[in-house]
């Protein structure tokens, strides 16, 4: 006896699909960074020597001094603790605060999507191990909220808003960002760059970000350590231009910008020929405002000049091909 | 070599989406019930029942009718059983459909058979209307429609598709392999028919050799086509085929359909279908009975779909979700597939993340993100400035789409709305001269008038 018809699911085409999501991408984004982040955080073991800043930075040098001394504790242990915090915050406070706007903007719950995390991530990665909490529980929050949620969330943003997070950092606590002797957790060391090149390989290889961009702004920063390093060597550290070149490389944010900023979904191109430009400009902006700017860094300058670029970019688009649809 | 280097360096994640060749032989599977004809045009229009419960019916009779000219053809002799209420694999519902219990002895020859070599054009159309063979598409419209002196547009170039459209549908290749000759016999007799200057018929290039010893002595060529998915889809084909209004693509079934009713006399009563599995790979080939119930079909391959699967009347990228299996097989149709609840991803509306992967694989260089986006706010000019138009619905962009956006559901209101707005210009700009036509002529009729005021 049927007691009633099979039920069916409906649903529009087309019915076979890829299972990737935007969990899955922004969770393939951290694990590419992880190893990065697990380097920099092993490399700040044998930084000793920069014990007297982190005391100094975060006030709490007594403090420190004696915990090292009535312990026992190594303090390149210490670093490496501290080093572990702030990344351990930066994505702890990302999740939190999509919560928490998600919550207070009456908004459906994505805070476990990973992009708070990935984000609360990037923030943490350019902190020096010195930075005080509160500066960076700023960083992120406001990371989130101005850059990302004010303007409608992921898929909405024009900024990086990592970038955006970091610039507002720059601009206020510049001690804190750049303390004098101390580089940020993303350039601590040499592996710490040659690890976030592999991870960010390892992502174009899995189809999560073109492979595109990364080789335009490399090449882009090469292009561009030719023109400056011809015109001023002086400011960019002298030497021969294979050295300038090499510096840009082995030192600094240009790597981990190319892979896990340039990058981002949102606020980089979607035609391939605009994704080229888009990198090759966002590499020659590097260069430009290392060359002739004020400020220790200029990636996040770089990075959000090439995001207000973006939309104009993506007005290349390929001739569609004129198709005659037959009816029947 | 160029295009090779070139597609590595501006595409990325470009799927490859082969389709494979298999050979799958042909089942006959039978109706264990009556025989069900819906009474809908291929894009939904309904159709006054032409017959009554109890009424004899014979094949080659027309079923239902639009008030000008008569439709669905019958291919059994049999007995009407009711005009009932029912659905068609395509989900059009408001309607009606004519249940036929068919004879033990019928049999499918209808006409005298005639010679295809002597017979004018206009006769053999006459013969194509008269049989009502539709087209195999998700469409369907009458062949007479299409092609022949009274087609809607002037056929330059016929094409006759021996490739399957979608992967793992294997119905038309299968035929294909089956009877190549009589696809060639039938790719000449219909480019007469519609006065074709060029006729070709394509297929895969692996089977090219099939195809060179079929070929002798008709005139028709070979046009290869890549077997690769979307590239075998009637629009791209007929870019291929030099692309413009006077290209015509019909699949091999319906060629062979139109050539057992010309040269036989034969209506056309059977459509294979390829079943495809559960586990996603094609089962079998079924030479269905037109009018079998879906139900039949899963009878006969010994499965139950249970609550929640999809069943799709077409294959795994543009077939369409049945909400019954009391949906009949018609000649529209190339593949049935059963999908289990495990393997259905829900679609989401979760905004677009502009990754890029749709703008990436769409093989007419659209930009499906924005597309979605513009359709999703109703803003539907600027989708029309983008040339939405010309999308294929073949299903890659929200295929590989990251934040699983109903892309082509999204597309296709686009195109709805977009005919709409135009026609409604049309239709504007139509009144206004018609209008200014009418202010013109009363103009001249009163002009004597003024002047006489004037003058008295």
């Amino acid at each position: 006896m049927e007691s009633r018809e099979t039920l069916f699911t409906v649903g529009p085409g087309p019915h076979w699909r890829s299972k990737t999501s935007v969990t899955q991408m922004n969770y393939a984004f951290i694990l590419a960074l992880l190893p990065a982040a697990a380097i920099g955080v092993i490399a700040h073991g044998f930084m000793t020597d920069e014990m007297h800043v982190l005391g100094r930075a975060t006030g709490l040098e007594w403090l420190l001094g004696s915990i090292v001394r009535e312990f026992g504790i190594s303090p390149g242990l210490l670093a490496s603790i501290g080093a572990g915090g702030v990344l351990a915050m930066g994505m702890g406070v990302g999740v939190a605060a999509e919560y928490l706007i998600q919550v207070l903007f009456r908004q459906p719950y994505h805070a476990m999507n990973g992009h708070g995390a990935l984000m609360g991530l990037l923030v943490a990665m350019f902190m020096p191990v010195s930075v005080p909490w509160w500066t960076l529980v700023i960083g992120v929050f406001l990371a989130i909220l101005i850059g990302k949620q004010l303007y409608g969330g992921i898929g909405s943003y024009p900024f990086h808003p990592a970038m955006v997070g970091w610039l507002i950092l720059l601009l206020s606590w510049p001690h804190h960002i750049y303390p004098v002797g101390m580089k940020s957790i993303a350039s601590a060391h040499f592996a710490v760059i040659l690890t976030t090149a592999a991870g960010g390989i390892a992502l174009c290889a899995l189809g999560h970000i073109r492979w595109q961009i990364p080789a335009a702004v490399i090449g882009g920063v090469i292009l561009g350590s030719l023109i400056f390093g011809s015109v001023a060597p002086e400011k960019l550290g002298g030497g021969s231009l294979a050295e300038i070149m090499a510096a840009q490389f082995i030192s600094g944010h240009v790597i981990i910008a190319a892979f896990f900023l340039a990058t981002d979904s949102t606020s980089s191109p979607t035609n391939n020929l605009p994704a080229w430009l888009f990198g090759i400009c966002m590499g020659l902006l590097i260069m430009l405002i290392r060359t002739y700017g004020q400020w220790p860094d200029a990636i996040p300058f770089a990075v959000l000049l090439s995001n207000v670029l973006n939309p104009l970019l993506d007005r290349i688009r390929p001739k569609v091909t004129e198709v005659v649809i037959q009816n029947g | 070599m160029f295009d090779e280097i070139t597609d590595r360096l501006f595409g990325f994640r470009r799927p490859k989406f082969p389709l494979k060749s298999q050979h799958l032989a042909i089942k006959d599977a039978a109706a264990s019930s009556s025989l069900v004809f819906p009474l809908f045009s291929g894009t939904g229009v309904p159709y006054e029942a032409l017959v009554k419960e109890g009424d004899q019916v014979k094949p080659g009779q027309f079923l239902g009718s639009d008030g000008v000219k008569k439709a669905v053809v019958c291919p059994v002799k049999g007995k009407v059983v009711g005009v009932i209420s029912g659905p068609d694999a395509r989900n059009h519902y408001v309607g009606h459909s004519v249940a036929v219990d068919p004879d033990p002895d019928s049999s499918p020859v209808a006409w005298k058979p005639m010679d295809p070599e002597t017979a004018s054009a206009r006769e053999l159309w006459a013969r194509v209307a008269e049989a009502g063979i539709l087209t195999e598409s998700y469409t369907p419209r009458p062949l007479g429609e299409i092609i022949g002196p009274e087609a809607d547009v002037e056929v330059e170039t016929l094409v006759v598709l021996a490739s399957d459209r979608e992967p793992e549908v294997f119905s038309t290749s299968e035929v294909f392999r089956w009877r190549s000759e009589d696809v060639f016999i039938a790719a000449k007799v219909l480019g007469k028919m519609a006065g074709a200057k060029d006729v070709y018929v394509a297929a895969h290039d692996k089977s090219a050799g099939q195809t060179g010893k079929s070929a002798g002595g008709t005139g028709v060529k070979v046009l290869s086509v890549p077997p690769e998915y979307p590239m075998t889809l009637k629009p791209m084909v007929a870019l291929r085929a030099g692309g413009g209004k006077g290209v015509r693509v019909i699949t091999a079934g319906t060629a062979l359909a139109a050539l057992d009713a010309i040269r036989d006399g034969k209506v056309q009563d059977k459509k294979v279908v390829t079943f495809i599995g559960p586990k996603g790979e094609a089962k079998a080939n079924l030479r269905a009975p037109i009018g079998a119930k879906l139900k039949d079909l899963f009878a006969f391959m010994g499965l139950k779909p249970r609550d929640g699967d999809k069943v799709l009347a077409g294959g795994p990228l543009r077939g369409i979700a049945q909400y019954s299996l009391e949906a009949p097989v018609d000649a529209g149709l190339d593949a049935v597939m059963l999908i289990p609840r495990e393997n259905i991803l829900p679609w989401s509306d979760e905004p677009c993340v502009s990754c890029g992967a749709c703008v990436s694989v769409c093989p007419v260089n659209l930009q499906p993100s924005l597309l979605g986006r513009y359709s999703e706010f109703s803003i539907f000019e600027p989708a029309d400035d983008l040339g939405v138009m010309n999308c294929v619905e073949c299903g890659l962009c929200a295929m590989v789409c990251t934040a699983r956006r109903p892309l082509v559901q999204m597309i296709r209101l686009a195109k709805r709305e977009v005919t709409r707005i135009r026609n409604e210009a049309e239709q504007k700009a139509k009144d206004k001269k018609a209008r200014e036509e009418a202010e013109e002529a009363c103009k001249e009729q009163n002009e004597p008038a003024v002047s006489e005021a004037s003058a008295g």
